[in-house]
């Protein structure tokens, strides 16, 4: 294990499964273009609800034999994480994972899909006759352990569910093992899927658009849900430059904070999301000025943007407005990932820095004079950027923001 | 840099409060009743008032299992001496063990749009049922502004818990950490169980389960002694580990945990175990600490508490080293194991060593010495 000093911690594998596809190329052509790839939610009738949109994964398909799962046993949520995780370890040049890991996953409910079955059959059918076995895959740390399974993994397993901020933060908590000396290796990101438990509790607090998700736009009038997976394989650098394989990105700095304001709303003054961001850019040992790219929580909820907005004013100063740093929500494009967000948006924003682009914040048509931020709406934005930052805030207050930079920036 | 903890707190089938729970687990009083028809024996906290408990109107319709955290935490706090709303709440952290959460809400809140359509769903069920409620309650409560997290698990996750508390203040990202860990018994959970097979106890016929929370402060020995506090433990070491198998996961925590501590295995004076696996537990804990004496788990009372049972057996070994051998007397007179002779001697060091096991080949170990 190399010296506990100057350990830095860079990304040699990337796993992600959204709305628009499964796999990294798939998924960097259409954040690059700017694909809308919302539309009506098809996972169940969700005629009645205010908000009837959604980010569903279409055609997803895990179609590899398992080694020691049974597949009727597992979650949708599972299935999603495995083959994410198979597509990580091809990127990073691994085989599979010899050596003892730290293994961290956000996610807000696991396995709900197996715990509304269940729930449905003892509602329908009486509770008696309801089967049990469906509920193998429920738990929030099962879908964590059975990829440890699968793969025979060793080593250290956390399963955060910190609201839509748990990716984020299980990123941030793997960056602090490596670099502190723990684990040379680890394995971070998260994992939702679509589920009539969750479209129906945003829709009971009016938080879902009727009409389309518009972050940081005048207009805008609520979220859209996703589901998908976010995974990133994270090495110590010698680690990764013994190994010989190519380094994608690095993690160079964290924060995280609570709002202690409200179980549900943010705080208006924007005073966590402040020190959030604040401490991931003191972490990373930069200033303001030298990010390059603010990758948005942006839910287009109007009171989430306008804190958000009024944040990364405070924080970069006279380098925000209308000619400061680009800002943007990837949101717009494949809805609100909840525990996945953050690390779907931590995986896609890496992309950018790798790629040299600015994902696109589509929809929005006129930005909210409010948000004094400099809006990136154009597809194809072709640029280079060395920095970025991307934000998540969640239910509970809690906040996380992460650095993170170009391979070979520094 | 020795991390302490400075307070406890607990609500429990066994009392509400450390004094009651104690008082109750050193004579050994099993909370469990007899048969029931859901076949399983239940413990369940009595005489739970919230409103009394926890006067602050904010909370009243909060899920079961927050009102239990939070009361849990509110006599940690105390007891560590503790106003937060004196204190520069940026530095204070909390993380929370969950392994069900509010699965009443859940339920509740699934049958309502089921049933009833997009109407019947309650944005105050959906907001309380998800599982980091309890963390954005305690951060509410107590003005808690440094980072808030969940950890989801098993048993273990209690261990885990502690764990990711004291990184974060041993980092320096925090001055203190409150750890907490809830669970409220519902129908669902106990017939899910059931129907799994996932039986609770050694060689039990019925399963037993249970209900309460656990609460713990953490923070640096220097800042506890700046603020003139004693620490009623120190945590000499904390250790997690999943691997293929549970026997070796259990094994390598106590190996982790003794190298962490820099203590051998014949520094440790008291075992306690968490019961999520006995029989792995017991072989490990009879193998590797032979000579240690075996306190009665918190579990053989009140039934499988999942995480929060693991803070409630944290609350008795940092009871048992503060207190010392007229503690373990008690309890040796009230709670042997069956097969595994209790002594009442233990070393002037007071070091204790908790071990458990969570549902999927994950371990937790901690050892706990004099502060």
């Amino acid at each position: 294990m190399a010296g506990k000093q100057q350990r830095r911690v860079v990304v040699t594998g990337l796993g992600i499964i959204t709305a628009h596809g499964q796999g990294y190329a798939e998924n960097l052509i259409a954040m690059r273009e700017g694909r809308d790839s919302i539309g009506p939610v098809t996972a169940f009738d969700g005629s009645a609800y205010r908000g009837k949109l959604g980010g569903e994964v279409k055609g997803f398909l895990l179609d590899r034999p398992l080694k020691k799962l049974r597949r009727n046993r597992l979650d949708r949520s599972s299935l999603l994480l495995l083959a994410a995780f198979d597509e990580a370890l091809v990127m990073a040049g691994l085989g599979t994972l010899d050596e003892s890991i730290y293994m961290a996953l956000g996610t807000t409910l696991g396995g709900m899909l197996s715990g509304q079955r269940y729930h449905s059959m003892g509602l329908e059918k009486g509770f008696d006759r309801a089967r049990a076995s469906v509920l193998s895959d429920y738990l929030a740390h099962s879908q964590g352990a059975n990829l440890m399974e699968e793969y025979g993994l060793r080593g250290q397993v956390r399963t955060f569910s910190d609201a839509c901020a748990s990716g984020t933060n299980a990123i941030g908590s793997a960056f602090e093992k490596i670099r502190t000396g723990a684990f040379d290796m680890a394995v971070a990101g998260g994992y939702d899927t679509m589920s009539e438990f969750t479209f129906a509790g945003f829709n009971s607090l009016q938080a879902v658009t009727p009409t389309q998700c518009r972050p940081f736009d005048k207009e805008r009038d609520g979220l859209v849900l996703g589901e998908g997976v976010g995974l990133l394989i994270l090495e110590e650098m010698t680690h990764a430059r013994r190994r010989g394989t190519e380094i994608l990105g690095e993690v160079t700095g964290y924060g995280a904070s609570s709002d202690a304001f409200h179980s549900t709303r943010p705080d208006p003054q924007a005073r966590g999301a402040v020190a959030a961001i604040s401490e991931a850019i003191k972490d990373a040992g930069i200033s303001p000025g030298d990010l390059d790219y603010v990758n948005a929580h942006g839910t287009a909820t109007p009171f989430n943007d306008l804190m958000e907005a009024r944040a990364i004013a405070e924080v970069f100063g006279e380098s925000t407005g209308r000619v400061g740093v680009p800002v943007s929500s990837i949101k717009s494009m494949i809805g609100h990932l909840l525990g996945a967000s953050g690390a779907v948006e931590a995986v896609v924003t890496l992309m950018a820095l790798r790629e040299g682009f600015i994902p696109p914040n589509i929809n929005c048509q006129e930005i909210d004079p409010e948000c004094l931020l400099n809006i990136s709406k154009e597809p194809n934005r072709i640029i280079k950027i060395n920095r970025a930052i991307s934000n998540s805030f969640g239910f509970g207050g809690a906040n996380a923001s992460l650095v993170l930079e170009r391979a070979g920036s520094a | 840099m020795s991390i302490v903890i400075t307070g406890t707190g607990v609500v429990s089938p066994l009392g509400i409060g450390k004094d009651a729970f104690i008082r109750a687990f050193t004579r050994g009083e099993s909370r469990l009743t007899g048969a029931v028809d859901i076949g399983a024996r239940l413990a369940r906290v009595a005489g739970f008032d919230f409103g009394t408990l926890f006067p602050d109107r904010r909370f009243r319709r909060a899920a079961v299992v927050t009102q239990y955290a939070l009361v849990a935490a509110a006599e940690a706090l105390k007891d560590a001496g503790l106003d937060l709303s004196t204190y520069d709440g940026k530095r204070v952290g909390v993380v929370c063990g969950v392994t069900h959460g509010a699965l009443g809400y859940s339920c509740d809140f699934h049958k309502g749009f089921s049933t009833e359509g997009p109407l019947g769903a309650s944005p105050v069920l959906f907001s309380d049922s998800v599982l980091n409620a309890l963390a954005g309650a305690l951060s509410l409560a107590y003005g808690i502004k440094g980072p808030s997290h969940t950890l989801i698990g098993g048993p273990d996750v209690g261990v885990q818990a502690v764990e990711y508390g004291a990184e974060l203040v041993r980092d320096g990202r925090v001055d203190l950490c409150l750890v907490v860990a809830g669970e409220a018994l519902h129908e669902r959970t106990v017939e899910a169980y059931i129907k799994l097979g996932i039986a609770t106890g050694d060689g039990e016929a019925m399963p037993a389960y249970g209900e309460g929370a656990g609460a713990v402060v953490i923070e640096r020995d220097v800042g506890a002694k700046e603020r003139g506090i004693t620490g009623l433990a120190e945590l000499a070491s904390v250790a997690t580990m999943v691997t293929p198998a549970l026997e070796d996961s259990l094994r390598g925590v106590v190996e982790q945990a003794l190298s962490g501590a820099d203590l051998s295995s014949a520094d440790i004076a008291g075992v306690m175990l968490g019961g999520g696996s006995d029989d792995f537990e017991g072989c490990v804990v009879g193998d590797l600490l032979p000579d240690a004496t075996r306190f009665l788990p918190v579990k053989e009372l009140v039934g499988e508490a999942f995480c929060a049972g693991t803070l409630m057996n944290l609350v008795v070994a940092t009871h048992l080293v503060y207190e010392g051998a007229r503690a373990v007397e008690g309890i040796g007179a009230g709670a042997a194991i069956e097969g595994v002779p209790i002594s009442t001697g233990v070393d002037q060091e007071q070091r204790i060593l908790f071990l458990v096991a969570g549902h999927r080949k994950e371990a937790g170990c901690l050892i706990l010495k004099r502060a």
